[in-house]
């Protein structure tokens, strides 16, 4: 068991209705009674209130680091749940140090050298910036190529982006740097975390290409209005057997596509492109991010095994990534299309490989929209995927 | 893979040209160079300083960088250990450079020319906002200025088109014509051709491509006083030159050889990328019939394989094949081959993939299937067409196919799936040859 002289990681979880209420419930389950170095907190919608993160804060002793974000749903090993996840860390060997940048503050590239400039004040042997972007809010890959810039290739970078139960309406962050807790909507958040033991980083998406390649031959932005020549709509529902009856209602569309991915050409694999929005007066679809003219592109597939265990594999990657030290704990930072591609019981099939593998240790989870992870195989913003960090 | 590196480059010109100052145009860069090549280090460095860095944080010791010559492989990175490097020159008049650097693999050829492209644009860039940068004052100036910059603006704009259209599958002749085209519009009253060894004989040179010049042949080009020409390549062998003679009296050497530079490095591309294309089409066909081969087969059945949808495969043998090779002649036997493929072409769909196995054997990919009904109706739609006669060296050949069935079942992989087939066209072959058969799955008795 870990006593007061070993480095601990704890998780608590509330559902109780009360915001408030919760969060002082989650904090005090993941404490046990122990003084924490950072707290990172993810709240549902329903639950994202400034009197929860007063109450988290407090519960914590009151002055303590705490970074955190709304969700689309959490999960631990306790099981999923649309409430409080409070994920706690603290002992010997542990050093933190958190920055938060307002929306619109600054501009995305520069709020990733802010976030990662927490690096400054940790010195220890092994460091990883934790970041809590707002996918809502342009490119946040320039977010992470800000982060980057600071943090360099020993360092690595994960997170993911805060959800809003998949509402659309807005996102909103906790954090304290000490005494005060401020809730900022649309933010850039991050935490620098120095340990004396090393950390691990999964990634895992569970998708491949599938038919033949097809050229962005005309797109702006992140629509895309031609591929091989052709309506890029025309192309999009021939290849996916979809029906043009499903663009005439834009719900049964958007849970048809985003199931349904584009992936882009790169070195190692593909970018997966989630395409949510479909055009039927010119005939186009609109993708999450930039699908650049002359891309070439594939529809991707998976089949519903390979995206159930990602979770898992995910973990589990990034426990093995610590080499001959036991991991403490584990935060998971999953893509909240999954659980509408998998649906409600294929959902739960997926959190119960997770729990399986990840027996005995902690690990507190949200579904998110948009995951992180620089490191020297992974370019930074990532969709439909499940990054994983494991603490020792 | 083909095609991965021009799209990078399309992407990193788009990105270049939206840069307002050096620093943030080498910022981009460094950035974008790391990110497509998955490399954790890059920077851009001139003499002694370094303009941008990425991948060793804020402010890394200048030194790891500007002792970085062209031709080095190997460095070793703080905090990183050795890793693999590739260095850039901006322009050949500076020693302004590009420096990427990777631990995981060496950066192959087909990179190593991206990068280069990309160092050329960013020279490119560089220069024309340093010109502005620096001399942003000199109101006697500004018309030559603005001129300059204008045609920079242009030539980044032709760069970006020539770059999307070989990305867009367009045949390599117009590429290339579209590469001499844009030069020469960009440099005036000038002929630019593109002149390439012969594969058979090195040489032997052909003029590949050669823009429209009123009244001048490029065979006399090489009477030109004033040629200039860059090294084209395709992977790490130099194939050719871009050629420019001729010209215009408002351009400065320096930025024809530029341009003509940059175009060479656009050749280079799109002739390394059509080779790659050929090559790996070649792998997979089939020379006789043009038909995928077994290998692009099998790799597109497991594609199938590894999603939900139901899927077939047919399984073709030729019934009277043989007859006709020995009483004809194997050139026979070729072109009634050819001819069955186009036939098998034509009967399935889109969606499906016909291939050559080799001899007189054939499979068929379907994929999607709505029924069973609708495989069935496919392999006699095959077998009905295969049976039209064919007019051979002025006779008329008929042959006719039997064909084998095997639905997808679960256990069972592409290899399986073939032979299920392969054993259902023989039992068609031996009880009714010119129909098809479905292949049934064996039914295990109840244990007792």
């Amino acid at each position: 068991m870990n006593g007061p002289e070993e480095r601990w990681f704890g998780v608590g979880r509330s559902l109780l209705a009360d915001p408030a209420e919760a969060g002082a419930q989650a904090c005090r389950a993941a404490l046990g009674g122990r003084q924490a170095t950072l707290l990172i907190v993810f709240a549902s919608l329903s639950h994202a209130t400034p009197e929860m993160a007063a109450a988290v804060h407090a519960a914590a002793g009151g002055d303590v680091l705490m970074i955190g974000c709304s969700t689309s749903g959490e999960f631990t090993t306790d099981g999923r749940g649309s409430g409080v996840v409070v994920n706690a860390l603290g002992g010997p060997g542990f050093s933190a140090s958190v920055r938060a940048v307002p929306h619109r503050s600054m501009d995305l590239y520069d709020a990733g050298v802010t976030a990662a400039s927490s690096l400054d004040d940790v010195d220890a042997e092994h460091r990883v910036v934790l970041l809590l972007g707002d996918g809502r809010s342009g490119d946040q890959q320039e977010m992470v190529r800000g982060a980057y810039s600071v943090a360099g290739a020993q360092v690595p970078l994960v997170g993911g982006c805060a959800g809003d139960d998949v509402t659309q309406t807005g996102t909103w962050h906790f954090f304290s740097s000490g005494r005060d807790v401020k809730v900022l909507s649309n933010a850039v958040l991050g935490a620098t975390l120095g340990s004396s033991s090393p950390f691990g980083i999964g990634i895992a998406h569970g998708w491949h290409k599938t038919g033949d390649p097809m050229v962005v031959t005309r797109s702006e932005g992140g629509k895309i209005y031609e591929l091989d020549g052709e309506p890029a709509l025309d192309v999009y529902l021939r290849s996916t057997g979809g029906t043009p009856e499903l663009t005439a209602d834009p719900a049964a569309f958007l849970n048809f596509a985003t199931v349904r991915p584009l992936g882009l050409a790169r070195r190692t694999g593909e970018d997966i492109r989630i395409i949510f929005a479909a055009d039927p007066a010119e005939r186009s679809i609109s993708g999450l991010a930039d699908t650049p003219e002359g891309a070439m592109v594939w529809l991707m597939a998976a089949d519903s095994e390979a995206i159930v265990d990602a979770a898992a594999h995910a973990a589990v990657a990034a426990t093995e990534a610590i080499a001959e030290v036991a991991p403490i704990g584990v935060l998971v930072f999953d893509c909240c299309v999954r659980p509408m591609a998998l649906g409600d019981d294929q959902t739960e099939l997926a959190a119960e490989r997770l729990r399986d593998a990840m027996k005995p240790v902690p690990y507190g989870g949200f579904y998110s929209n948009g995951e992180i992870a620089r490191k020297p195989d992974a370019k930074g913003m990532h969709h439909l995927t499940v990054v994983a960090l494991a603490v020792s | 893979m083909a095609g991965w590196s021009t799209l990078q480059l399309t992407e990193f010109f788009s990105a270049i040209t939206r840069a307002g100052d050096v620093t943030s145009a080498a910022r981009i860069a460094v950035q974008r160079a790391a990110e497509c090549t998955d490399a954790e280090v890059a920077a851009v460095v001139r003499g002694d300083a370094v303009t941008s860095s990425v991948g060793l944080g804020r402010d890394p010791d200048p030194e790891v960088f500007t002792g970085l010559a062209a031709g080095t492989d190997a460095v070793r990175l703080p905090g990183l250990g050795p890793a693999h490097v590739t260095v850039h020159l901006l322009d050949r008049d500076s020693d302004e450079r590009l420096i990427v650097a990777r631990t995981d693999a060496a950066f192959a050829a087909e990179e190593r020319q991206m990068l280069q492209g990309m160092a050329r644009v960013l020279g490119l860039a560089l220069r024309g906002l340093r010109t502005l940068e620096n001399e942003r004052h000199l109101a006697e100036t500004r018309l030559v200025l603005l001129h300059a910059l204008e045609r920079r603006e242009r030539l980044l704009e032709t760069l970006l088109r020539v770059q999307r259209s070989a990305n867009q599958g367009t045949p390599i002749k117009e590429v290339l014509d579209s590469i001499t085209e844009g030069a020469a519009a960009l440099l005036g009253d000038v002929t630019v051709a593109l002149v390439l060894r012969d594969v058979r004989d090195p040489a032997d040179l052909t003029v590949a491509s050669a823009n429209r010049s009123p009244g001048r042949s490029p065979e006399t080009l090489v009477t030109d006083p004033d040629l200039l020409s860059a090294p084209v390549r395709i992977g790490d062998a130099v194939a050719g030159a871009l050629v420019l003679a001729g010209h215009d009296g408002d351009i400065g050497d320096q930025e024809r050889r530029d341009v003509l530079a940059a175009f060479a490095e656009q050749a280079s591309l799109a002739l390394t990328g059509a080779h790659n294309v050929a090559a790996v089409h070649e792998a997979q066909h089939d020379p006789l019939t043009r038909l995928p081969n077994r290998t692009l087969f099998r790799q597109r059945l497991e594609r199938a394989l590894a999603g939900d949808a139901p899927a077939a495969v047919l399984y073709l043998d030729l019934d009277l094949f043989k007859q006709v090779n020995d009483t004809l002649g194997h050139a026979a036997g070729d072109e009634l081959l050819r001819a069955v493929a186009d036939r098998l072409r034509a009967a399935v769909r889109d969606t499906d993939m016909a291939a050559r196995f080799g001899g007189d054997e054939f499979a068929v990919l379907l994929e999607p299937l709505t029924s069973d009904r609708q495989a069935h109706d496919i392999a006699q739609r095959v077998i009905d067409s295969i049976a039209q006669p064919v007019s051979i060296a002025g006779r008329t050949v008929h042959t006719r196919a039997s064909v084998g069935i095997a639905h997808r079942r679960p256990g069972r992989d592409a290899d399986g799936l073939v032979e299920d087939a392969d054993l259902a066209m023989y039992r068609a072959k031996r009880t009714r040859p010119g129909t098809w058969q479905q292949y049934d799955a064996p039914t295990l008795a109840p244990a007792g």
